[in-house]
């Protein structure tokens, strides 16, 4: 039997809580996100339940006092993923070196108990878990650490809200995935941490079967129209998965519920399949955690996928989209597998996850 | 270990002292104070509109990016990537833009350049560069992690060719901190009629090491572009946090 990338523990902080609760809420089709104000802007948006959790400190302390892990781990590759991460020292006009993403790796990696062998920090944006999980995937893969601990940390700020607000990419309303009245995404606080080793797999061990990235070339800030971009990425996580043999029950998308995000969406997985399988978007129901997103989400899919579930789409209704994507309003069962988890970022950049649950 | 060897088809580096290619040193006009300074047509032979709109990181590795490009016979394509390090990510855009809400007009243009990925955004447009990206914000090593990463890319067929970028822009926290300066080389795994050196990338890991042991990058890869700058063969070794190696040019 030959050695795979194996996700061996995994945690997040959401909206809804931790992983435990988020996956049961989204099972269960509830949404956390709420109404504004979200400092003095009129969207609704997704903030943790316990505001401790919203500081660097805060969420890394909490991840590992629920996770309970000994964090005395050998040869660690230790990679940091955020798109913004703590602004606060920016809005606060103090140290600014805490806005710099290596002070804040630092300082994670510290607050975890981790004696990293090498630091990597990756930010492409909202793209920048599915990044990170590639990196520690190559590093594995290579040999060069035995282990690699992924982390992602983006929170609400009033400097992200109020970007993504002049943009005008921000709802008022709960986001509405795929949706034909979506009109914009909801932006949520996300933490997250995730151990990974390369060794042989056992029955039932979800491993990182493929993953690939491309850049859109078209504009820094909006998808393609084509969905051209987002359909290499994905093709290169399949192609990248050669022996897994992955039939993919379920697609995570990136679905951010702005107009031109899942028009894109829905080209890129029309190229990709002659039959769409069931796919599902997590921004209706715990917001859009920029880079720490992409992560958590891939986290969320690990336990859909385990527990043999296809979750609905909070806020999804009726298709908005011209492709036969078939959206999960409700939930259902997950048939494959393995899922193909999706995310896309500004600077054009794009990226796909395959995970495959193990059956020897 | 791992081993590695790439071709270099093209570089550029914006320094204090001028442009490096492979023309030579062109230092800066007396209008010029630096890098930050740089003008479209030092780089780039056909006008680019957006050019005059880029914020310094993004104009630092647009330009060298592009010098790196300028003499490459076919850049783009759907297998060419980009593997680039900007150790203090956005963090001078991130003050622009927070002074434009303090004043009660966030500037979206600005926002849209606070994610360090929208660095790479213009050299990908201008250059159909369609193939996969990484972005290092900084860790042990950052530059050489993004060589690195290019050179397994190149390794493993998952890029025909690969534009490295590393951007060090002068600090907005410490104001006497070295100039800015932008780094880029063109590799590809097998020669072509581009080619103009051979570089081996060999490095293994490390045990943990003291964090201030730091690895002064921006000198180790100016010596680099120097090198392929003077036609020099030259090996020059690599210690820093997490790892130990070398880094071997061989000019053809």
């Amino acid at each position: 039997m030959s050695k795979a990338v194996v996700l061996e523990q995994h945690e997040i902080l959401c909206a809804s809580g931790t992983l435990k609760s988020a996956s049961k809420a989204i099972i269960d089709g509830k949404t956390a996100v709420r109404e504004g104000p979200c400092f003095d802007y009129d969207v609704s948006y997704a903030p943790f339940p316990d505001q401790t959790w919203a500081t660097l400190t805060g969420a890394a302390e909490e991840l590992r006092k629920i996770t309970g892990f000994n964090p005395d781990i050998p040869n660690l590759l230790f990679v940091y993923c955020a798109a913004k991460g703590d602004v606060s020292s920016i809005e606060n006009n103090t140290d600014l070196s805490g806005a710099l993403l290596h002070s804040q790796a630092r300082k994670a990696a510290e607050l975890l108990g981790f004696k990293p062998s090498r630091i990597i920090v990756v930010s492409s944006a909202c793209a920048s878990g599915a990044i990170a999980v590639q990196t520690a995937k190559e590093m594995l893969e290579r040999g060069l650490y035995t282990t690699a601990a992924v982390f992602g940390y983006d929170v609400i700020s009033r400097f992200v809200v109020s970007g993504f607000y002049s943009l005008n990419a921000l709802s008022a309303k709960q986001a509405r995935p795929f949706d034909k009245s979506r009109d914009g995404l909801n932006l949520g606080d996300g933490a997250a941490l995730s151990i990974f080793t390369y060794r042989e797999p056992r029955d039932g061990d979800v491993i990182v079967a493929g993953a690939g990235c491309s850049n859109d070339a078209n504009h820094r800030t909006g998808p393609s129209r084509t969905g051209e971009g987002l359909f290499r990425a994905a093709k290169a996580a399949l192609d990248d998965c050669s022996g897994y043999s992955p039939v993919i029950g379920a697609v995570k998308c990136h679905g951010t519920a702005t107009v031109y995000n899942d028009a894109m969406e829905a080209k890129a997985l029309a190229l990709l399949f002659e039959k769409i399988p069931p796919c599902y978007s997590l921004k209706g129901a715990i917001g859009h955690t920029s880079g720490a997103g992409s992560l958590m989400e891939i986290l969320l899919a690990s336990c859909f996928m385990k527990i043999g579930k296809v979750p609905p789409t909070a806020g999804f209704q009726e298709s908005g989209v011209d492709e036969p994507v078939q959206v999960c309003a409700r939930g259902q069962d997950f048939q494959g597998n393995s899922v193909l988890c999706l995310s896309a970022g500004f600077g054009g950049v794009n990226a796909a996850v395959v995970l495959r649950e193990f059956k020897a | 270990m791992s081993r590695k060897r790439m071709y270099v088809n093209g570089f550029s580096a914006l320094h204090k002292s001028g442009i490096f290619t492979a023309e030579g040193l062109k230092a800066w006009e007396r209008d010029q104070n630096g890098p930050a300074d740089v003008k479209r047509d030092q780089v780039l032979s056909s006008p680019y509109p957006s050019f005059g709109k880029l914020n310094i990181p993004d104009k630092l590795a647009f330009s060298s990016g592009a010098s790196a490009l300028s003499k490459v016979s076919e850049p783009g394509g759907d297998k060419t990537g980009i593997c680039m390090c900007i150790p203090q990510g956005s963090l001078s855009t991130d003050l622009f833009y927070m002074d434009s809400l303090n004043k009660g007009f966030p500037s979206p243009a600005y926002f849209s350049a606070t994610l360090p990925s929208s660095t790479i955004a213009d050299l990908a447009i201008y250059f159909k560069l369609k193939g996969p990206d990484r972005i290092i914000c900084g860790g042990d090593a950052p530059a050489f992690s993004a060589l690195d990463t290019a050179a397994y890319w190149l390794t493993k067929k998952k890029a025909d060719k690969i534009l490295w970028i590393s951007v060090w822009e002068k600090s907005p926290i410490n104001k006497s901190s070295e100039s800015d300066c932008a780094a880029s080389m063109f590799l590809s795994l097998e020669p072509d009629q581009d080619t103009i050196a051979e570089i081996i990338l060999d490095h293994e890991p490390s045990g943990p090491v003291p964090d201030q042991v730091e690895l002064n990058e921006q000198d180790l890869f100016m010596e680099v572009i120097g090198a392929l700058m003077n036609k020099e063969q030259k090996i020059i070794s690599i210690s820093g946090s997490g790892f130990r190696g070398y880094i071997s040019l061989q000019h053809k």
